[in-house]
């Protein structure tokens, strides 16, 4: 017999109570290892075909066991110099802490079991190798023969981390050896190691130097210092570029300026750049598109009807002037998409949690509320990560407050009409006002019905920067133009209908479709309601009808806009500003611009669309929906009002 | 006694949100800080999300906008 099965011999279970009844070989080893790092392949490999499937005894924890026979180095190759060894393939466990019942159940096998395996051989992953050595670190706390295989060097090695095996094997205070499972590489160097250590007298356990409940930092203190020693790390090129600009962008101070020049950028790009390409549309559809259209119906008979007037004050009018807002709207996407794809956007991410974190608010809130920048709708949905149901409700009541690309329309149309060359820095003041709604929302709220909230801390995996490529960022700006596109064929459509056939209804008698729309039944309603928004500036039924109609959809305030003052039939764009002008001077006493930054105020505040509201009812139910409307309107006319009473004073 | 774990999760608790900027507040490696902070997430002392730029290249099965995202575009 070998000197190696001398030494296993003495080692042969006699006494294994529970590996006795499940296998039978020279020696037991266990193996052990997070899960995915090549454990099972390891151990496939070396047993072959030789493995059973099946409950643990007695558990209902699912092991493999196989036999793995071999020649050890310097022996013969007949059958009685063969040495087998029975495998036992535990479940993967990061730590032998209990968490789950595969990691309790490892614990059992390997550390409490009397006698236990008589070798464990525990694999860890060189590509994470500080994850790895974790359960290492527990098992050297015991006085136990182990074999470490280090498993994934090929990937390790790629992503510029190096393993040196004999520094790691003398601070471990064990063997370690590289293998590769799939080419079957090191696997006589691991048998050569294993056969040691069953020979080699049971080794010291690592004392460890403090309380208990300072275990885990010990151990990952343990595990730093080793992996200074045996581990070198070249980051990529990539990712030390990432790391480097990160320190400016993510900076406390540094970070938010950078990150509200890049969105004013953003805005004055979109407002400056695509304005021409606007009034061409803007021109077109009010021109050759609505003229073809008359021409249209005088051919078939319907000329001077409500046909026509359907067509050309409802569809045209309304759906038209939506869509000279494509261009800005595409360019708009391409630039959002840029910073998304080159992975700024994550940062900018990041710093909004970071502002909401200073405050108090849950971290985990940030990720819905910064899609709901993009849509409502999604962000509502995306509130589903959220694991308290508390901090998925304050979420929802605030991810209303975030201006969507919806409200951007709008925001634009009246930065181009009021602010002129400054109609970026209006639009981007909008959103400053959004994110202050809702950290001022959040923190009322926080206060108030969810005082106790806790919240726990977060950690973010950052992607590298990258260029952005061409075919990333058309798909994102198509997919954000299309849903824009669709709302605008969809709900719009509906909603220019319903406000086509308000505006045809007469109330001061009349024909039905031949009135002026002071005499229809739309104008009648919002005269109605009109006198509420007084003290905010805006209380002509022009105004509180397009608002109102934007319950349907925030776009819908624009169609509204452009069937009431029939800008179908007038030259070109500038006329539909000259009229909503002129209804924000007359209802704000010749505080204009005070007035329409109170408007902007209430259109951002106010509740978003049906779509947004369906959204709530799916995830909190209509009680809470209702108190978000709640929340919203109160939140947009007590704001509105306040900027108004207070601008009108300055402007 | 403040060791890896615990400088970790300092640094998240005052706002250290990716694993670059914590490693570079506690003089701690990546792979160090990586460690712990799954450590911590299986532990349920604290949260960690992906946060892609663009699409995941995982897929959309790792996407939490996938329930209103349907895009006809093939990913790349």
């Amino acid at each position: 017999m070998s000197k190696q099965n001398q030494g296993a011999q003495i080692l042969t279970p006699s006494c294994h109570q529970t590996y006795d009844n499940v296998v039978d070989g020279d020696a037991v080893i266990a193996i052990v290892g997070a899960p995915n790092v090549g454990k099972s392949t390891l151990f496939n490999e070396l047993t072959g075909s030789r493995v059973t499937m099946g409950n643990w005894p007695g558990t209902t924890v699912e092991v493999a066991r196989g036999l793995w026979r071999h020649h050890p180095r310097g022996t013969s190759k007949k059958e009685c110099d063969q040495f087998k060894v029975a495998m036992v393939d535990l479940p993967g466990a990061y730590s032998l802490s209990s968490a789950s019942p595969d990691e309790e159940f490892t614990r059992t096998m390997v550390v409490e079991e009397i006698p236990g395996p008589d070798l464990t051989l525990v694999v860890v992953d060189a590509a994470h190798l500080a994850r790895s050595l974790y359960l290492v670190s527990e098992l050297r706390e015991e006085s136990r023969r182990m074999v470490v295989a280090v498993t994934m060097v090929d990937v390790a090695e790629r992503h510029g981390i190096q393993v040196h095996t004999k520094t790691l094997s003398k601070v471990l205070g064990v063997p370690v050896v590289k293998v590769d499972p799939r080419r079957r590489k090191g696997f006589d160097e691991l048998t050569e190691a294993i056969h040691e250590a069953l020979e080699a007298p049971m080794p010291e356990p690592r004392i460890r130097m403090l309380a208990i409940e300072e275990e885990e930092d010990e151990r990952f203190g343990w595990i730093a210092e080793i992996l200074d020693c045996s581990m070198t790390e070249t980051s990529s090129d990539i990712q030390r570029f990432s790391d480097k600009v990160d320190r400016f962008i993510l900076a406390p101070f540094l970070g938010p300026l950078i990150f509200l020049g890049v969105m004013w950028l953003v805005f004055q790009l979109t407002t400056t750049v695509a304005a021409p390409l606007q009034d061409f549309l803007g021109d077109l559809f009010a021109g050759p598109v609505s003229e073809g259209a008359i021409w249209l119906t005088e051919l078939v008979g319907l000329g001077g009807t409500w046909v026509e007037g359907f067509l050309v004050n409802g569809l045209i009018s309304g759906v038209g002037m939506l869509l000279t807002f494509a261009p800005l709207m595409t360019l708009m996407f391409i630039l959002l998409a840029l910073l998304e794809d080159s992975g700024y956007l994550a940062r900018a991410a990041v710093l909004t949690d970071r502002m909401m974190g200073v405050l108090g608010l849950p971290g985990q809130a940030f990720l819905p509320l910064v899609v709901g920048f993009g849509c409502n709708v999604p962000a509502i949905a995306a509130t589903r990560v959220l694991s308290s149901p508390r901090q998925r409700l304050l979420t929802v009541m605030l991810i209303p407050f975030t201006a969507c690309t919806a409200r951007l329309t709008v925001f634009v149309m009246l930065g181009t009409v009021f602010f002129g060359k400054w109609a970026g820095t209006a639009v981007f003041a909008m959103y400053l006002v959004s994110i202050l709604l809702v950290v001022i929302g959040g923190l009322a709220l926080r206060g108030t019905l969810w005082r106790a909230m806790a919240s726990e801390p977060l950690v973010i995996d950052l992607p590298p920067y990258q260029v952005p490529t061409l075919r990333l960022t058309w798909s994102m700006t198509w997919v954000r133009l299309r849903g824009f596109l669709e709302t605008a064929g969809g709900i719009i459509v509906v909603a220019v209908i319903l406000v086509w056939l308000f505006q045809a209804i007469p109330v001061n008698g009349g024909t039905f479709g031949q009135i002026e729309v002071a005499d229809s039944l739309y104008a009648w309603l919002a005269m109605g309601v009109a006198p509420i928004f007084a003290p905010a500036g805006f209380g002509s039924w022009e105004t509180v009808s397009a608002l109102v109609v934007g319950f349907v959809a925030k776009e819908a305030v624009i169609s509204s806009w452009g069937q009431t003052y029939g800008i179908a039939n007038l030259e070109d764009f500038t006329s539909l500003g000259d009229h909503i002008q002129t209804a924000f001077y007359i209802s704000s006493g010749g505080h204009t611009l005070a007035a329409v930054v109170a408007f902007m105020i209430y259109f951002l505040a106010y509740t978003p669309c049906v779509a947004t509201l369906a959204a709530q009812v799916r995830e909190v139910g209509w009680k809470w929906t209702g108190f978000g409307i709640i929340l919203q309107i109160g939140t947009a006319t007590v704001a509105s009002i306040v900027a108004f009473q207070i601008l009108r004073l300055v402007l | 006694m403040s060791g890896p774990l615990s400088m970790v999760l300092e640094a998240a608790s005052k706002n250290q949100r990716s694993v670059s900027t914590i490693a570079h507040t506690t003089g701690l490696s990546t792979e160090v800080v990586t460690a712990c902070v799954d450590h911590l997430v299986r532990a349920g002392r604290l949260a960690s999300m992906p946060l892609a730029s663009g699409c995941p290249t995982t897929g959309c099965g790792s996407c939490v906008f996938r329930i209103q995202c349907k895009p006809r575009i093939a990913r790349p």
